[in-house]
């Protein structure tokens, strides 16, 4: 019989990086990162991740592409014990932030919301994160900016650490904290805002 | 830290009041005709659970900018229960006005958006606080309707 192990999409920078490093220190279990680094790219190798993640103890679910994340969801969500999916709390204000990667974030938060009232399903905890400290954003997309506050990477994992002994636990939301620069920046990115949808 | 709870006779409230030894705002005192007593006898820095559904956002408003807050929510805000439109409303209401004054609120404030097992289950409650109270950014705790 094989051991159960802990998958995490996305190991290689970031969050995906700050959880795999955690719980190489912590778990006893069998830590596999799957990246684009080393031959899991979301898209391309889909298959393949959905074969090995299969059985896993507990899939982290941290890798975004597009559609990708929500196809993956989909296909594990009752092939392994526990799910966290890294969602994002921009998905509350798609009108601040028109973009694509609102829309993917808001699917995902609703598939995990119908997934929580499946008397069937298993254990699913869904992070609307904020803006995460350290990370870095493609030069070749305009829609990206980096947040002058940021919630710790330390803070996220120690969430899925305490959930993970606490699966009633369905979402966790970090503040998402709207400072002048982010003001900024939402106005440079959607030209055609009304001033007045940012007066939170 | 110095710790307030509404609504502490019975359940939930009583449980989370002994957990985090709270001063309870009890009888002669009344949550919706001395909401204005009830905030200036709380001490500025505190953690005040808002666990009585009674005034709640009412409380939230006045208290804001004065202490942390623990707001006591529902599923019934996103899932709406026909038998108690009101309550489903309120809730609502609540939940967004929470999400958005958290973004700025000049101390932490949690939302919990509590399903019936969960309410019943008073200890994961309290467990949520204090780990909310360790990791205050967090703003939201929602917790499993399929138990």
């Amino acid at each position: 019989m094989s051991e159960k192990k802990i998958v995490i999409t996305g190991h290689t920078s970031g969050i995906g990086k700050a959880i795999y490093d955690k719980f190489n220190e912590i778990s006893c279990r069998e830590i596999v990162g799957m990246s684009r680094r080393n031959g899991y790219d979301i898209e391309m190798d889909f298959d393949k991740i959905v074969e090995e993640a299969t059985g896993a103890e507990f899939f982290i679910n941290n890798a975004y592409r597009d559609e990708q994340q929500l196809k993956l969801f989909h296909a594990l969500k009752d092939k392994v014990d526990m799910m966290v999916v890294m969602g994002s709390v921009s998905r509350h204000y798609p009108e601040l932030i028109p973009t694509d990667y609102v829309h993917d974030k808001q699917a995902l938060a609703e598939a995990c919301r119908l997934e929580s009232i499946n008397p069937n399903g298993i254990p699913i905890l869904h992070l609307d994160l904020s803006f995460i400290e350290g990370t870095t954003v493609s030069e070749n997309d305009p829609t990206a900016f980096i947040s002058d506050y940021n919630t710790s990477l330390e803070d996220i994992v120690d969430t899925i650490i305490f959930w993970a002994q606490k699966p009633s636990i369905r979402q966790v939301e970090f503040r998402w904290k709207l400072t002048d620069h982010v003001r900024k920046e939402l106005e440079r990115i959607n030209p055609n805002l009304d001033p007045s949808r940012i007066q939170f | 830290m110095r710790f307030y709870i509404t609504g502490s006779t019975r359940g939930l409230g009583e449980f989370l009041a002994k957990y985090f030894s709270c001063k309870s705002f009890n009888k002669p005192l009344d949550i919706n005709s001395d909401i204005e007593s009830i905030c200036d006898s709380i001490e500025e820095g505190s953690v005040v659970i808002l666990n009585a559904h009674a005034s709640q956002l009412e409380y939230v408003e006045r208290l804001k900018d004065k202490c942390s807050l623990v707001v006591m929510g529902s599923i019934a805000a996103v899932n709406f229960d026909r038998e108690m439109p009101e309550y489903s409303k309120e809730k609502w209401e609540l939940e967004k006005t929470v999400q958005q004054l958290a973004l700025h609120s000049k101390y932490p404030m949690l939302y919990l958006q509590l399903t019936s097992s969960s309410y019943r289950n008073y200890r994961i409650v309290a467990n949520s606080i204090q780990f909310w109270l360790d990791n205050p950014d967090i703003t939201f705790i929602g917790y499993n309707i399929n138990e």
